[in-house]
């Protein structure tokens, strides 16, 4: 399994890292952790698919409505990582049980702190990380923008 | 929107009464001209009138039937465009039983003047899906234009960033 937090690691820095986390089953439709909760945990997908959700109202109810979805070798709840340390979305196992691997902040820096070339790559791995999440919803947010316009103008 | 035996029933109905009306005239036309009738004097003549009368009401019932027949096994096989055309169909002559449920109006509403049982249209929702179809309709959005996201940043251009997607929701 290769982990897109973990490119360019070697297998033992890679090694070292996973041995810091605790594997977790999650149950098909049970949440992994919800908007607003303190983030302190990073979670690295080794199976299934995430789903992350955010609420809406949808027709006079608050419902959980799906933004993204994560799948295995990919990164959850960077928030861990990044002030003020919120989950600012919500994540549930999506059809089948997913399997993840949690990785606590504190461990996490403090192995930063002792091997700063193994911190050094999963920082830019990190920024890969948000660098494209960002890209994805800047381009999003520009197409709804543009049909709003669109609709305003017509 | 009708249902599909009150589609059929008004096929049936249809039929019978073209039916009928058809059969009542041709066979009415075809008895008056034949040569068996005698039309000279006023006697005969009404005589003639009685004999097409009869022959025609009994041939029009006779294509009632038929009609009534034609019109049930056609409604039958139409009976799922009744679904299709069914908004079309949908007017004010309708028959108010099929409607959906509307709220009625509140006691405390202002007097009408025929009836109080006025249907609150400003309350009236549209068809709606149910929500768990709409929230899979938002994620289905969500997912082509993320793909079609994904698709401006792997090779960004103008043509790709406004690229249209099948999405029902902006189509």
């Amino acid at each position: 399994m290769t982990h897109e937090l973990l490119n360019g690691l070697s297998s033992v820095e890679a090694g070292q890292v996973l041995e810091l986390g605790t594997r977790l089953i999650v149950p098909s439709g049970v949440s992994l952790f919800r908007l607003g909760d303190p983030a302190d945990r990073l979670f690295l997908t080794e199976r299934g698919r995430i789903k992350l959700t955010m609420p809406m109202q949808v027709r006079g109810r608050e419902e959980d409505v799906f933004v993204e979805e994560r799948s295995s070798g990919q990164t959850v709840g960077w928030s861990a990582l990044i002030p003020p340390y919120r989950f600012t979305l919500t994540a549930t196992a999506a059809l089948f049980e997913a399997e993840v691997i949690a990785l606590p902040r504190e461990a996490f820096l403090q192995y930063f702190a002792a091997n700063p070339a193994a911190g050094y790559k999963i920082a830019l791995n990190l920024a890969v990380i948000i660098g494209h999440r960002l890209q994805l919803f800047q381009t999003m947010w520009l197409r709804e923008m543009q049909r709003t316009v669109e609709v305003r103008s017509a | 929107m009708d249902t599909d035996g009150e589609w059929i029933m008004r096929s049936a109905g249809i039929g019978a009464s073209l039916g009928g009306v058809a059969g009542f005239f041709c066979a009415a036309y075809i008895m008056a001209t034949m040569d068996v009738l005698s039309w000279t004097g006023v006697v005969d003549t009404v005589e003639s009138v009685v004999v097409v009368f009869i022959f025609a009401v009994m041939i029009g019932s006779l294509c009632t039937a038929i009609g009534g027949l034609a019109g049930l096994v056609l409604g039958f096989v139409t009976s799922p465009l009744s679904r299709v055309f069914g908004a079309a169909t949908r007017s004010e002559s309708s028959n108010p039983s099929v409607q959906p449920e509307l709220p009625l109006a509140k006691a405390a509403a202002p007097a009408r003047f025929f009836s109080d049982r006025v249907p609150i249209s400003p309350a009236v929702p549209p068809l709606q899906v149910p929500i768990d179809v709409l929230l899979l309709q938002i994620e289905n959005h969500v997912r082509l234009e993320q793909a079609a996201a994904e698709s401006f940043i792997a090779f960004p251009s103008q043509a790709r960033l406004h690229s249209k997607t099948t999405s029902p929701f902006v189509n």
